[in-house]
């Protein structure tokens, strides 16, 4: 590719970009588009605009990545003083008009005028005979790396995977919203579970309910039954109790408004 | 962007070693001349013989074989990913199988960059690559989610950002953390322009600039010396800074900030060239002060070394009164930026310099850190000892080695610098906290350090018989990266994931720790106060939006009758208690900020100390996973 066309192609690239954003299309094309819109075009067309020649390609991609998380963190700061702030249009619209901005400054500036370069490409020898010649050990070990880190990546997610589910629990909570109790079980055990609920409201049973979860499902309950005063008027001391199927211990416990002991 | 360069340069264009021809003849009559790699000048004394003296001039490059190196590289990567895995299983041979991929990466690595014909573009694809790499393996050790304490903190400042589509909320767990955005606003961007989660937009910003920044230092080095070779090796060098591999590789706002400060002296070296700018200096500089405060005060004081340099160097008047002017008003900019956005930044850094001097100036006095529960084994502490004398031994051959060669006087100077080292040694060893500060301090500190160290190790691979010169340059640089490993992040005892460690870093982040945090998110309104160990409170504060109380261990070790006083006395909402605090031992001494017994816990807590608050009046179980309980405490004292 050309250095004429790599600009083109980094003015583009944020139009797509930003089209894909309005469109909503999937995450991995987004993904792609936005990466290299974000975190490449931007700084790779400030450093052939401030530079006299094109950069080479340990430059180009140095100053492109580097150049554009630095104007990413400008535009960040300018975009707060907007009333919009920080958000996906916003960015989407910033970057295209950062970017046609700096386009435009390359194409003015004579120095670094693309045509030149790519008339210096042209005139430049080619070396496709070597190039060709080391092209196979090359891609053989680009392969190569690619499959260990392929792997390297399934053997963490598959690991931290198993770790996670390996620490089982279930989480019981007990909150007040505008004076109603509110229970709240989420199952992390890695499997089916069936929970035998026991709620007492001032030292008394209240309720007593089955609860069957999927690993990872939540159960959410308001307690609209349960008394909202004592006969003295106070708030009722009021115990969740949860037990594991046939369990006679409770398994998790929560209470509220308990009295002094 | 205006960004200044030194890498991609062609044969024609003026570069530095023409710079140098210009330079050479000052202060003398006549240039000296150029000395050729084999055949040094014959030295004029007994004693001179036997001193360094560094080859500035590089061999024709050889084939590249980055190729070949990268897939042994590689290969090491997975070995890690696999001990990790063996870790997070509970199964032996994880730390031997850890070690082999630490040597599958660091042989190639070092023996490439170091070599005296390898390519440029391998030696900066070798830089990056490996960089790179470590922000891969950074990420393997905690796929899923932040843990780090800090980037924690930094999380909570993405997700306001995220949440209200604008900046500077506040942030109760790290107040400082909202007045520099820079990190959380590129992370931002990227979330928005691309859909990734936010986890996977830190990962994409961090990861590139942790990769670059070997690179800049190159470019850097390149610039001062015109060898490629030394730059390379400068790369290597500021790589093994003790927080490079992994700290700076986490969601934490120095390691975006550092590129753009390597940038900014950059700059500043590339100025004392004829035609340059000095404006080229700002834009990074700004870069850096919405970035990160330390960062910034680093970036002025090596400013200031450049400026001190160009006038040791008899540089044009001129420009050194311009360079000083802009580092002035860089400081400017950047004490205004910080009294605008965040004025705690003062508090916040003054402690830590208050104690450093006060150590210094009671001459040896500091009394150590807190003791930890158990010691790194005798040989990583011996590597680590090996690490850092064998780091000043290159910086001391480096300063003679460039001082005797015909480096211009600019050069000779800039490597004095590396002096640095000394102090931050001295910091390391009698101040209190040293090893944190210094550690911290190195990644400043190695930007110095790189040059004359990078030089000690290109004269080593020189000297000597044809079979041992390079033997002994890499068995150097190689023990140089092995004590980044064993004296930097994570420690030992968490080296490998999978325990887990009341109060550790990441360790302590389990999941009974994590769904805590995401039952504060939804269950606990924001700012709420809350009491916690470590571990807990990075979660309730991070994800809860909690407000923790860092004076809290009272609350703890006190007794059931004083408990609703130390309550009130704290304001407290909430109190989560991790059972596992009665089993084991803090590893790193505390179990929380600013315990009470810090450093004398010889057995874990008495399991009396956290039932009590079960029997406390008024305070309501609200929340309970199996290992943390969460206690709604305003009852108990209002």
């Amino acid at each position: 590719m050309t250095r004429f066309s790599k600009v083109h192609l980094a003015v583009v690239l944020p139009l797509m970009s930003g089209l894909l954003l309005y469109l909503g299309a999937p995450v991995p094309v987004q993904a792609a588009f936005g990466l290299v819109s974000a975190l490449l075009a931007p700084g790779f067309l400030a450093s052939v605009l401030v530079r006299r020649r094109y950069p080479g390609t340990v430059t180009e991609v140095a100053l492109g990545l580097i150049g554009s998380v630095g104007m990413l963190i400008v535009l960040g700061v300018v975009l707060n003083l907007l009333p919009w702030g920080l958000t996906p249009a916003t960015w989407s619209i910033a970057l295209i008009a950062l970017t046609l901005v700096l386009a435009v400054g390359v194409f003015r500036r004579p120095r670094s005028h693309p045509e030149t370069e790519a008339a210096r490409d042209a005139d430049r020898p080619s070396s496709s005979s070597p190039r060709e010649r080391r092209f196979a050990p090359v891609a053989a070990a680009v392969l190569a790396c690619a499959a260990l880190l392929i792997t390297a990546t399934l053997v963490t997610t598959s690991s931290q995977r198993d770790s996670v589910q390996a620490q089982r629990l279930t989480e019981l909570s007990l909150s007040q919203k505008r004076g109603i109790p509110h229970i709240h079980i989420t199952n992390a055990e890695g499997g089916p579970m069936t929970y035998r609920l026991v709620i007492s409201a001032a030292g008394r049973p209240a309720q007593t309910m089955e609860v069957s979860l999927q690993d990872g499902e939540q159960w959410n309950r308001d307690l609209k039954a349960v008394p909202a005063k004592t006969a003295r008027g106070d708030e009722p001391v009021l115990s969740v109790a949860l037990f594991r199927a046939d369990d006679r211990a409770p398994y998790r416990e929560v209470h509220l408004n308990r009295a002094p002991l | 962007m205006t960004t200044p360069s030194g890498f991609g340069r062609r044969a024609s264009a003026p570069g530095p070693t023409q710079a140098w021809s210009w330079r050479r003849s000052e202060g003398s009559a006549q240039p000296r001349p150029r000395r050729a790699l084999a055949t040094p000048d014959p030295p004029p004394g007994p004693l001179a013989r036997w001193l360094p003296e560094w080859p500035h001039s590089d061999p024709h490059p050889g084939p590249s074989r980055a190729h070949l190196a990268l897939v042994v590289i590689c290969g090491g990567v997975l070995l890690i990913c696999l001990a990790y895995a063996l870790g997070r299983r509970g199964q032996p041979g994880a730390a031997a199988l850890f070690w082999a991929g630490q040597g599958a990466i660091v042989v190639p690595y070092v023996v490439r960059v170091l070599a005296p014909r390898t390519p440029f573009g391998e030696r900066a694809l070798l830089l990056g690559g490996v960089s790179a790499l470590q922000s891969f393996l950074t990420w393997a050790y905690s796929p899923d989610q932040f843990r780090f304490p800090d980037e924690l903190q930094h999380l909570r400042t993405l997700n306001d950002i995220l949440r209200t589509d604008h900046l500077f909320t506040p942030n109760s767990y790290l107040a400082v953390s909202p007045g520099f955005p820079g990190m959380e606003v590129a992370t931002a961007a990227v979330h928005d322009l691309t859909g990734l989660s936010g986890f996977y937009a830190a990962l994409v910003v961090v990861s590139i600039c942790h990769a670059i920044l070997p690179v800049l230092v190159l470019g850097m080095v390149k610039e001062l010396t015109g060898s490629v070779r030394t730059a390379a090796v400068a790369g290597l060098v500021y790589g093994t800074a003790l927080h490079h591999p992994h700290y700076n590789a986490l969601f934490v706002y120095g390691a975006v900030a550092l590129p753009f400060m390597v940038l900014a002296v950059w700059a500043a070296v590339r100025y004392r060239r004829p035609g340059m700018r000095v404006l080229a200096i700002l834009p990074p500089a700004v870069v850096t002060t919405m970035t990160h405060h330390l960062t910034t005060a680093a970036m002025v004081g090596l400013l200031l070394g450049c400026v001190a340099v160009m006038s040791l160097a008899q540089a044009e008047r001129r420009k050194v009164v311009t360079l000083a002017v802009v580092t002035v008003a860089v400081a400017a900019g950047a004490v205004g930026w910080t009294a605008t956005t965040a004025p705690d930044t003062f508090g916040y850094l003054g402690g830590p310099l208050r104690t450093i001097v006060a150590a210094l100036r009671s001459s040896g006095s500091g009394k150590p850190e807190a003791p930890m529960s158990s010691s790194p084994p005798l040989w990583e502490s011996l590597m680590s000892m090996a690490s850092a004398g064998i780091t000043l031994g290159l910086v001391g051959l480096g300063v003679i080695a460039v001082w005797r060669s015909a480096a211009p006087r600019y050069v000779r100077w800039f490597s004095a610098l590396g002096g640095v080292y000394v102090l931050v040694l001295a910091v390391r060893l009698l101040a209190p906290g040293g090893a944190e500060l210094a550690t911290r301090a190195l990644s400043y500190a190695m930007v110095l350090v790189a040059l004359p160290a990078a030089a000690g190790l290109v004269w080593l691979w020189q000297s000597g018989t044809a079979r041992w010169r390079g033997v002994a340059a890499i068995l150097a640089a190689s023990v140089m990266m092995a004590g980044t490993v064993t004296a930097g992040l994570p420690p030992w005892w968490e080296r490998i994931p999978g325990r887990f460690w009341i109060g550790g870093y990441e360790s302590g982040v389990d999941r009974a720790v994590e769904l805590s945090g995401r039952w504060a998110e939804r269950a606990t309104p924001p700012g709420a106060r809350a009491a916690c160990d470590l571990s807990i409170c990075s979660v309730v504060a991070s994800y809860g939006r909690a407000t923790v109380s860092t004076t809290a261990s009272s609350v703890y070790y006190g007794t059931a009758e004083e408990l609703p006083q130390r309550l009130a006395t704290l304001s407290l909402d909430y109190v989560y208690v991790d059972d596992r605090m009665s089993e084991q031992l803090p590893i790193l001494g505390i179990y929380f900020f600013r315990d009470d017994q810090e450093g004398r816990h010889a057995t874990a807590l008495d399991p009396a100390l956290l039932t009590k608050f079960e029997t406390t009046p008024g305070m309501d179980l609200v929340y309970d996973n199996g290992h943390v309980h969460a206690y709604a405490a305003k009852r108990a004292w209002k």
